[in-house]
C-alpha cells in the first residue's frame, strides 16, 4: 500500500510538521510550502507512517517532487 | 527701515500661506503613510506618495513649480514624458514567469474577460459626468496594473493622476477584501470546488520566443501599446534567455527600486490641495472599488463561459486572477479554492490569468490611447 | 454617450480579439518547435 507526498506546485518548504516513524492519518497535514509569498499546507494522501522524508526545511521544490514516502 | 526687512522674512515664510486644504492634504499623506508602514499597504508605492503629498502642500516651498521645482523634475521628465512607468515594465518583465500562462494558453481569454470590467467602470464613470479621456483613466484602475494606470492618467488625464494612482495602490492592497465576496457571487459550490487538470511542462525555447512573439502580435494591433510592451517584453527576455543575469537583475532591483522612488514621490507630489480636494476624488475612489469588483465579476464569468465549451474544466474563481494585480489575486483565489477542498492548489493555475491579465490591461490601455488621443 | 458605449463595445471586443490573435500565436509557436524537436529526434536517432 502506501503512497508518495508530491509537490502540487514550485515553491520552498518551510516546515516539516512530521518525522520519520510518526503515524499519519490521511488529509493531515504533514508539510507546508511556501509560493509566490503565499504559505499553502500539503497533506497527507494517505493513512500510514512516514518511512522517509525526502526534503528539508528551506529546500526548492518543483512540482511533483518526491517529498516524502508513507506506508 | 527694520520694520520692512523683518516683516519681509516673516511673510515669506510658508507658515502664513497655508491654507486648510494643505493641512487636510498633510492628513491624507500622513494617512497613507500610516497605511504603509502599520498596515502594509503597498508599501513601496504608498510611502513615497503620501510623503510627496505633503511636502506638495508647503506653501512657497514650490517642489512642483513648473520648471524650477525639484519634485517637478521628476514629474515631467519621469512622468510626462513617459518613461518611468515603461521603465517599470522592463523590471516587472524580468520577474514575470509566464509559463502558467504558456502551459495553458486558453487562460489568456481570462486576461481578457477582466478587461471588461475596466469598461464597464469606463461608461459609469462618463454616465456620473466625467469626460471621456477622464472615464478611460478611471476605468483602467480596474486593471489592477500601477503602472499602466499611470501611463494612461498621465496621457489623457493627468490632473486626475494623484487620485487615480491612490486608488489604484490601495485597492490592490485590499484585493484579499474586495473579491472574495464578488467570487461567491458569481459561482456556485461545485463550481469553486473543480480541480484543474495538471499543466504541461513549457520548454526553454517556448519561454525565449514568447516575448518576442507576443511583442510582435500586440504591437503590431495595437500601437500605442509599444512603449510599455516593448520593455515589458523585454525584460522576459532578459529573464528567459538566462545569459544576461546582471541585467535581468539589475532590472529587477536597481533600476526598479530607483525608478519607484522616482514614481511615488512625482504622483504624490501631483496631489496639491486645490487638484484633489474636489467632490471628484470621492467619486474615484467608489469608482476605483467598483472597477476592480466589476472586472473580478467579468473575468469570473468569462471563464464559466469557456467551461461551456472545455472538457478539462476551469475553476473560474482563477477568471478573478485576471485582475492583475500580481501575485495578490492569485493567492486570493488560491485560498478560497483551499476553503473549498484542501487538496486543491489552484495558485498556479491563476497566475495564468494573473500575468495574461497585465498584457490585457496594456492592450486596453492602448486601445483607449488609440481612440481618445 | 454614444461614444462612450461605442468605445465600451469595441474595446472590449478589441481585448478579446487581441488576445486571440495571441493565442494564436502561441499555439503555432507550440506547434513549430515540435516539428524542430521532432526533426532532431530523428536526426540523432
Amino acid at each position: 500500500m502506501g503512497c508518495k507526498v508530491l509537490a502540487p506546485m514550485v515553491g520552498k518548504i518551510v516546515k516539516i510538521k512530521v518525522k520519520v516513524g510518526d503515524k499519519v492519518e490521511e488529509d493531515q497535514e504533514i508539510i507546508v510550502m511556501e509560493s509566490m509569498k503565499l504559505e499553502t499546507s500539503i497533506f497527507a494522501p494517505c493513512s500510514g507512517v512516514v518511512k522517509e522524508i525526502k526534503v528539508a526545511e528551506g529546500d526548492r521544490i518543483e512540482e511533483d517532487d518526491v517529498l516524502a514516502i508513507i506506508e | 527701515m527694520e520694520h520692512n526687512i523683518i516683516s519681509e522674512i516673516i511673510y515669506s515664510c510658508g507658515i502664513f500661506n497655508l491654507s486648510l486644504g494643505n493641512i487636510i492634504m498633510w492628513i491624507i499623506g500622513m494617512t497613507l503613510i500610516y497605511l504603509a508602514i502599520a498596515k502594509k499597504f503597498e508599501p513601496l508605492l504608498l510611502l513615497p506618495i503620501g510623503f510627496g503629498i505633503i511636502i506638495a502642500n508647503l506653501p512657497l516651498a514650490d517642489l512642483m513649480k513648473p520648471g524650477e521645482g525639484l519634485v517637478w523634475r521628476f514629474y515631467h521628465y519621469g512622468i510626462q514624458w513617459e518613461v518611468i512607468p515603461p521603465l517599470i515594465f522592463l523590471g516587472l518583465g524580468a520577474l514575470t514567469d509566464f509559463g502558467p500562462l504558456l502551459a495553458r494558453p486558453s487562460l489568456i481569454f481570462l486576461g481578457a474577460g477582466a478587461q471588461v470590467g475596466v469598461y464597464i467602470t469606463f461608461f459609469c464613470a462618463k454616465l456620473m459626468g466625467f469626460s471621456l479621456d477622464e472615464a478611460a483613466a478611471i476605468g483602467i484602475i480596474g486593471g489592477a496594473d500601477g503602472p499602466t494606470t499611470i501611463y494612461v492618467t498621465s496621457k489623457l488625464a493627468p490632473h486626475l493622476l494623484g487620485s487615480c494612482a491612490v486608488a489604484a495602490y490601495s485597492y490592490m492592497a485590499l484585493v484579499p477584501i474586495i473579491q472574495p465576496p464578488v467570487i461567491k457571487l458569481f459561482t456556485t459550490k461545485a463550481e469553486r470546488q473543480i480541480v484543474m487538470k495538471k499543466s504541461r511542462r513549457v520548454s526553454t525555447r517556448e519561454r525565449i520566443m514568447f516575448p518576442i512573439l507576443a511583442t510582435l502580435v500586440v504591437i503590431l494591433l495595437f500601437p500605442p501599446s509599444a512603449p510599455l510592451m516593448a520593455m515589458f517584453m523585454l525584460g522576459n527576455l532578459f529573464r528567459e534567455s538566462g545569459v544576461v543575469e546582471r541585467l535581468s537583475g539589475a532590472a529587477q532591483n536597481e533600476l526598479m527600486n530607483i525608478v519607484t522612488i522616482f514614481l511615488g514621490v512625482s504622483v504624490g507630489a501631483t496631489m496639491d490641495a486645490a487638484t484633489f480636494l474636489r467632490p471628484q476624488s470621492l467619486m474615484i475612489f467608489f469608482l476605483g472599488a467598483f472597477a476592480f469588483a466589476s472586472s473580478t465579476a467579468t473575468g469570473v464569468i468569462v471563464a464559466k463561459i469557456m467551461n461551456l465549451f472545455l472538457k478539462d474544466k476551469i475553476n473560474p474563481m482563477i477568471g478573478a486572477a485576471g485582475v492583475s494585480a500580481v501575485p495578490m489575486s492569485a493567492r486570493v483565489v488560491h485560498v478560497m479554492g483551499q476553503e473549498e477542498n484542501k487538496k486543491n492548489y489552484l495558485l498556479m493555475h491563476a497566475m495564468g490569468p494573473n500575468i495574461a491579465g497585465v498584457i490585457g490591461t496594456i492592450i486596453a490601455a492602448s486601445i483607449f490611447i488609440g481612440v481618445l488621443k | 454617450m454614444i461614444k462612450a458605449f461605442w468605445i465600451f463595445v469595441v474595446g472590449s471586443i478589441g481585448v478579446f480579439i487581441g488576445m486571440a490573435v495571441l493565442y494564436l500565436a502561441m499555439k503555432a509557436l507550440v506547434l513549430v518547435l515540435s516539428r524542430f524537436a521532432g526533426e532532431e529526434n530523428n536526426n540523432g536517432a
